[in-house]
Order: structure tokens, then sequence, then C-alpha cells
């Protein structure tokens, strides 16, 4: 009896000791964070008022006024939003590169001088136009100034930060300061239109904001609108920053010195991110929610059920393969927003220099068949660097890039080459690529190249892509602002970080060049056209499709609106209407 | 005692030193450039070659290996560069995630395995015990992520039994104070019950998935285990003589079986801790193995050797303490000699 007492008393205390060291592995006091979901801070009025932006041109000068738009939905009845995304918002802070949802996250804290005109479209879809209007500023102008233009802003008196601080000129010449000097990645993108020294930003007054530019860009507009340069608290970062840090990256990392709509109320990667509405936004009235909430779903699948189940009421990266089944299910709304993106497989004309065997490589190319079986028809054949959506494309020559599996074959006897293996490089995160490369090796096989696809991780196929060792590639490119000159000089022009095919053509170079600093809309083309003509000379690429972004919604959702960088905008959104 | 204790853990620490040696050559001969990922799409070189030096990826291996040997030995295992933020504290955040469904899951593991595999051994050749022996194949081998996505289509997508595979709390619901980690013993100890159901449900299908699956290999143990001790002389005597055949059963019986079975649960804890990465992706889990996942596909070396570290050192710890359990049930263990019997 006093054995089995015993043996009793040791086998509680296993158990006993299992259950304190599990236990006693858990974090002291920083290990959870406490804060949940936003609370709805909006007072808001009941009604709508629609004033429509103005636009007034006058010899060689643009002056444009904001549009004011309120929503009908009383601050007590409106929802907060459940986002999900695929990917972790990593960093907040806005010159950094970072994750897709990251982008999202910021899109909505700070507050660019200008913005997009949505065009409303059918189930509240609003999609951004080429008209701009003020946002953080109330007017501006835009005019000539020798080579280049002057932009005046004059901003909105009753914008405030979300501490309260006004938004001042000297807020935005910080911005962009911060965006020339500072270790981010935006620098890299200012030249495009003129900008690249700090003394070409001027403070007029405490409302008065001036950039002077070297070069008359096009894209000038559209990169005001950029949430890039939305306006940041100079004191704050600043007060923030320290002698390692001068520009504060660290401290804006998880938080927001927000100027926009929304704050970041919680930042916890892999968790959730918290936007709480802005107290001193100056246009509560037009946010349609209460907040939103960004969680994380990795698995693509769950993403999708927990929309269709209602626990998610917004996700992105759902893949195409899983629309079909979406669309016909009453709880879900797909929102299609087509875009001039490109997806191709680019020839390293280094490691494959014959063109005529580049060229019947892109003949065997099943461009349809990847349409309707890698991305369930949401593309449109993208028919070059400048896809058929963008402005400029040349259709006469986009016509080339067909599929004639004779052609290719007989252009393959042409190139003298025989017995061609190859290898064709796709990343591990990127399903719709290997899938794409499968129907490309099987079409390729049949005109007697023997391709071996490699699903490479991410970081390995980026650091064997910028080194040139990979034959083939499959890559996805969006330029924000939509121009084909900034496509054109960023996926092949000579030097560029992620021309990775390795074509180099100075002519071509120089063609691209003449186009992207012209306001003549027929310079433009022309010179579009001509180097389109060349990228198909040399046979650089095979151009698989211009994607349509889908963003999938609960039903009663309306107000989604996305503009020139393809992020979600939730500011107008709400599931009040159903 | 003591000086078992000592022995152990001096081998202990020997482990774990090579642990972080091994990782850190590992890590660094792990194909491609974290830097070129970090920088984007639109950097240039010199963009590129700043990170490289801000994050010390340009030093010569050697100052490398200084840099992170002084760092892991203070605690430090650098800055993550997929979060900008500091490796320690984020693991340690996630930690307790991950330990708790560990912990839940194993529990109903030896809860399932433990009585199964007994019952199993007590009636062995019967029907019982082959339902039981098609359990524990079922369960080896059944592919962990297929049995999740099954109960997540039929348990909450179909039946909505169970909330979505989203987190560790429903959008809305504050966690508790931290007092262990664990949300469900938390909220318990802080008197937030109906919070304790809420992480309770949502705890549910990651663990039944990973219980189900888990229970398998403990069933197999237990029940092997019992049959010898069943069939040995000692046993037989002791029925011979007259012993109720109950208190054969588990004093005789389960006593014997104990050692390996501790052996089987500690094996499985230990697997759990840095096997759990595909079900924390598909449950949304916001644990470590999670982590691990965002840093591979980034190459975020620092946030992936923090992981294989710190998964380490528990798994060693673990087997210290497992070493020790069995010394306290085995006497002959800790005083290193055959006693006669």
């Amino acid at each position: 009896m006093k054995g089995r007492n015993r043996f009793g008393a040791r086998v509680l205390g296993v158990l006993l000791v299992l259950v304190l060291v599990a236990a006693a592995c858990g974090d002291d006091d920083d290990a959870v964070t406490t804060t949940a979901a936003p609370a709805t801070t909006t007072t808001a009025a009941a009604g709508t008022d629609t004033t429509e932006g103005t636009t007034e041109t006058t010899e060689g000068t643009t002056e444009t006024t904001a549009a004011v738009t309120t929503t009908a939905a009383p601050a007590a009845d409106k929802p907060v939003l459940v986002f999900a995304g695929s990917d972790t918002p990593n960093v907040a802070e806005p010159h950094t590169f970072r994750s897709t949802t990251a982008y999202m996250v910021t899109h909505h804290v700070f507050e660019p001088l200008i913005e997009q005109v949505p065009i409303e479209g059918a189930g509240g879809k609003l999609t951004g136009s080429t008209d701009h209007v003020g946002a953080g500023a109330v007017s501006y102008t835009v005019e000539p100034a020798g080579d280049g233009l002057l932009a005046t802003f004059s901003l909105r008196p009753e914008a405030k930060f979300e501490n309260g601080d006004p938004v001042l000129a000297s807020d935005y010449r910080y911005t962009f300061q911060r965006s020339i000097e500072g270790p981010g990645y935006i620098g890299v993108l200012l030249p495009f239109i003129g900008v690249g020294d700090a003394s070409q930003l001027t403070v007029v007054d405490d409302l008065t904001f001036q950039i002077e530019t070297t070069v008359q860009s096009p894209l000038f507009e559209r990169f005001m609108t950029f949430q890039v340069f939305g306006a940041l608290n100079e004191d704050v970062v600043t007060a923030n920053a320290t002698a390692e840090d001068p520009w504060g990256f660290t401290y804006l990392n998880t938080t927001s010195a927000s100027s926009g709509p929304y704050y970041i109320s919680e930042f916890s990667p892999d968790t959730q991110v918290v936007l709480d509405i802005n107290p001193y936004y100056w246009a509560l009235d037009s946010i349609a929610n209460a907040g939103i909430v960004v969680r994380t779903v990795p698995d693509a699948t769950q993403r999708a059920q927990l929309v269709r189940t209602g626990e998610i009421d917004v996700a992105t990266g759902v893949p195409e393969r899983l629309l079909p089944e979406l669309a016909g299910d009453p709880n879900v709304k797909i929102f299609e927003f087509p875009t001039s993106g490109v997806n191709y497989m680019a020839m390293n004309v280094n490691l494959i220099p014959n063109v005529d065997l580049r060229r019947a490589i892109i003949k065997a190319v099943p461009y349809q068949a990847l349409i309707d079986q890698v991305m369930f028809g949401y593309a449109e054949p993208a028919q070059g660097v400048v896809t058929t959506p963008m402005e400029t494309h040349d259709a006469a020559i986009g016509a080339n890039y067909s599929t004639d599996l004779d052609e290719a074959r007989a252009l393959l006897a042409t190139s003298g080459e025989t017995d061609v293996n190859l290898v064709l490089g796709v990343r591990e995160s990127r399903l719709i690529d290997q899938e794409a490369a499968v129907l490309i090796q099987e079409n390729l096989r049949q005109v007697g190249i023997n391709v071996e696809v490699q699903v490479l991780p991410d970081a390995d196929w980026a650091a064997r892509a910028s080194a040139g060792e990979l034959p083939m590639l499959i890559h996805d490119w969006f330029s924000w602002g939509e121009d084909p000159f900034y496509q054109m000089q960023f996926l092949t022009q000579c030097g560029s970080f992620v021309n990775y095919s390795g074509f180099c053509d100075a002519n071509y170079d120089a063609i691209v060049d003449s186009g992207k600093f012209s306001l003549d809309p027929a310079v433009r083309q022309d010179a579009s056209s001509q180097a389109q003509q060349i990228f198909w000379d040399n046979a650089v690429w095979a151009p698989m499709w211009a994607a349509t972004r889908t963003i999938v919604t609960g039903k009663c959702v309306t107000g989604v609106k996305t503009g020139y960088s393809l992020v979600p905008d939730l500011e107008f959104a709400t599931t009040s209407d159903c | 005692m003591w000086r078992y204790l000592s022995k152990r853990l001096l081998f202990s620490l020997v482990t774990i030193v090579g642990i972080v040696v091994i990782v850190f050559f590992i890590v660094r001969v792990l194909p491609g450039d974290a830097a070129i990922v970090r920088a984007g799409p639109y950097a240039n070189e010199e963009k590129v070659e700043q990170i490289r030096e801000a994050y010390g990826f340009s030093d010569p291996m050697l100052v490398q290996f200084k840099d992170y040997m002084v760092g892991v030995f203070t605690g430090d295992l650098g800055v993550s560069i997929r979060t900008q933020g500091d490796v320690t504290t984020e693991l340690l955040e996630r930690l307790p995630a991950s330990l708790e469904l560990a912990f839940y899951a194993v529990l109903l593991a030896a809860l399932i395995g433990i009585p199964f595999g007994i019952v199993a051994a007590a009636r062995k050749g019967t029907w019982v015990d082959a339902t039981a022996r098609v359990f524990a194949v079922l369960g080896s081998s059944m592919a962990l992520f297929w049995l999740g996505l099954l109960l997540i289509y039929f348990l909450f997508f179909r039946l909505r039994w169970f909330p979505g595979p989203i987190d560790r709390l429903a959008i809305g619901t504050d966690p508790p104070g931290t007092i262990t980690g664990f949300y469900t013993i938390d909220a318990m100890l802080s008197g937030q019950f109906g919070v304790a159901l809420e992480a309770f449900r949502y705890l549910a299908l990651p663990v039944i998935t990973l219980g189900f699956v888990l229970a398998a290999p403990i069933l197999k143990m237990v029940r092997a285990s019992m049959i010898d001790a069943l069939e040995s002389e000692h046993v037989r005597t002791a029925r011979a003589v007259g012993v109720p055949y109950w208190e054969v059963l588990f004093r005789d019986g389960f006593r014997n079986a104990l050692l390996p079975v501790t052996t089987a649960i500690g094996i499985v804890f230990g697997y759990m801790l840095g096997g759990n990465i595909i079900l924390e992706v598909l449950f949304a889990w916001p644990g470590v193995g999670r982590y691990a996942y965002s840093a591979i596909q980034v190459n975020d070396l620092e946030a992936l050797q923090g992981f294989v570290i710190v998964v380490g050192i528990l798994y060693v710890m673990l087997n210290v303490v497992i070493d020790l359990i069995y010394a306290w049930i085995d006497p002959r263990i800790r005083l290193g000699k055959k006693v006669s019997t």
C-alpha cells in the first residue's frame, strides 16, 4: 500500500513538473501586447455631401482645388473593417522598402499633397482616375519654370497630425528632404521627376510649399499622390531621432506620426496591426468606417474561407485558382482592377546570346493558355514591356508576341542550336509562376527545347537573378504611376537593378530617355513605339500577361478603392450598406 | 542527485555551445542575399551595400562569428532584417503562443495515447487492440497539414463548430494580462473565464490536429512497453500469488512502462517546439514557427538563427528535465549502478 501511494505521488509530481515547466517558459511582462481592436472614435454626422473638385487651366498653369466627399453612415453605425493580406506588415516606416501589407498600412496613415479623383464603378468599386485634387493641399498649381516645373501647394489650414499639431509646409519639406537624404529607397525614384536636392524644396510660409524640378516630367503630379510623400510630423520624428539614426527610421518602424485618416494604435508584426481613426483628420466625415484591423493569414485558402464566413471583410492575395469558386459564392464580392503591370519570362541575353533561339522561345510560349489556366481569365495579354492596358502600347508590335509552334520550330532550326537545355528559375512563394513555368516547359519541349524548372527560395532567386546567373526567369512588376517610360527604365535600361535579362542597348536607352521627360503625347508615343520595336527585335522577353488585381470582400463591402499604386484604400469602405 | 544534476547541466552547456556554433555556419551557407530582398527592386547596388554594411554582412566571417557569439551569450540575438526589431524580444513575444499550443497538444496526445495503449496491451489480440493499432497507423501516416486542412474545412467552414484559423483570440478581444504567457491560464488566473473559454476555442482545432497525430507514437510506446512488462516473470509471479489484476496492471505493468513513455512524451514535446511551422502557418498561429517561416522567405538570417538557437536550448533543457524525471522515477539511473533486486 505504501509503495502504491509513493508511486501515485510520483506520477502526480511528474505531471505537476511538466505543467510548471511549460508555464514558467512564458515571458513575464512584455510578452503579449494588450491592445485589442480599435474603439470607434469618430463623431461624424449623418448625411451625404459631395462637391466636385474643380480644375482650372490657364496658359501653362493648372490650378486644382480639392473635392470633398462625405458618406452617409453616422459614426455610431460605422463598422471596424478586418483586412487580411498575403504577408505580414513588417515595418511602418514609409521610406523603407516593405511588405505588400505594410504598404497598405502606411497608405492609410500618411497624407500626400494631392490624390486621384475616384471614379465610382459597379458594386461600390472606386478607381483612381488620372485627374487629381488636393489632399494635404487645398489647392495647387504646376507651371513650367525654365527646363523644369514649379509646383506651388497651398496647404489645408485645418489639417492636423494625430497629436493635434498642424500640418505645415515645413513638415512636407522635411518629408521630401528625408526621402532624398535618408537611408530609404525613395531617393532613387525622385530623379524621375527632376528632384534630387533639398534646395529644390521651398517653404514659402506655414501653409505654402513649393517644389522646383529640373525636368518637365509628365509623372510629376502622379508622384505627388504617392503615399511615400505623405507628411511626416517633423517635430515628432526629429525628437525621436538619434545620432545613429538621424532620420528616426527606428521610431517610425512601429508607429505613425500620422497625417492621414488613420493612425497606428497597435503594430505587432505577425499578429495584428490596428488602425484607429486620426481624431484630428481634416475630413473625418468622409471616413466610412470606424477603423481597420489588419491580420495576417499566411495560407491563401484559409484567407478566402475566412472571407466566405464573414470573419474577414477584405482580403488580398487570393490566388486566381480560387476565384471562380468564390465568384459563385453569394457571400463574397470580387473587386477587379485591371492593371498595366507585367508578368514576364525574361531571357538572359548573355547566357542565351542567339536571338533566333530567343525568338523561338517567345513563339513557343502558350500565352492564352497561361491566361486561361494559370490566371483563370483574371489577366489581359501583356504583349510587350509596355503592356496592352498601358498608354503608348503599340498593338502592331505587341501582336508579335503570339504562340506559333511551327514558327518556333523554324526559328530554332534557323538558330542552328541543337540539344538546347535551359534553366528557368521561379520563386518558391509564387505558385502562379511555377504553374506558368510548367506550361511553358511543356510547349518548349514540343519544339525541341528542354527546360529545367528550378523552384528557388525567394532570396536565392533574387541573388541569382541580380547576378545574371539564371538563363530564364519569371518575374512580375507593377509601376506606381503606370508610366511606360518608368517601366522601361527599371526593367530594361542598361544597368538597372531589376534588368534581369542583361539587355543593354545605348540607342534604346536614349529613346526611352527622350520620352521620359517629354510632356508632348506625340513625342512620347513615337519614342515608346520605337523602344517597343527594338525590344521585340532583340527578343528579350516573353511577356506573359498583365494581371487583373483582385480584392475579395464580404458581400456587404462597398467603397474599396485603388489607384496608381494598386494598394487597397479602405478609407471609404464600409459594410453598412446591406 | 546533485552530482548527477551537475553532470547533466555540464553536458547540456557543451551541447548548447555546439548548437550555437553549428547554427552560425549552417545559416551562413544558405543560398540567397537578404540585403537584396531588403533593399527592394528600386534599389541600386549602393543601397544594397549600405544594408550589407549596416547588418555586418560585409564583415569577414570571423568578425561576424565573434560578434555573434558575444551577442548570443549576452542575450542579444541581433536585429531582424525583416521587421527591424530585436530578435530576442520578438522570439520571446511569440514563444508563449507556441508553448501553449505544444503543451495542450501533448496533453491531449497523452490523454489519448496512454489509456488507449494500456487498454490495448491489457486486451492484446482483441478488437480493442486492433482498433488501437489502426489508430496508431492512421496517426503516424497522416500528414499534419492534411489533417489540419480537413478539420478546418469540416469543423470550421462547413459546421462552424470552431472559430476560423485567424489567431489566438477573436478580433476585438483583449488578451489577458501576461502571467505565464498562456492565454488560457492567464485568463483563468485573472478571472476572465470568458476569455479563457475563447482561447480554448481558438486552440481547439490546432490542438486536435496535433494531438491526433502525436497520440500515435505515445500509444505505440505505451502498448509495447506494457506488453513487455505484463509478460515479464515478476508480473506472472504476482498474478500467480493472487495479486489483483488491476493492481498488477498499474503497479507493475504501467510503472515499469513509465520510463519509455516519459521518453516518448519528451521527444514529442521537443518535436513540437521546432516542428510546428506548417501548423502555425496553416492556423495563422502567431508563434515562433510562423516567425521562422517568414524569416526563411526573406533570408532573415538573424531571426532564423535566433529561432534555431532558442528551440535548441529549449530542447536541451527539456532533455535535462526528462533525465531528472528518469532519475527520480528510477534510482538506478542517478546512482549510476545496477540495484540488485
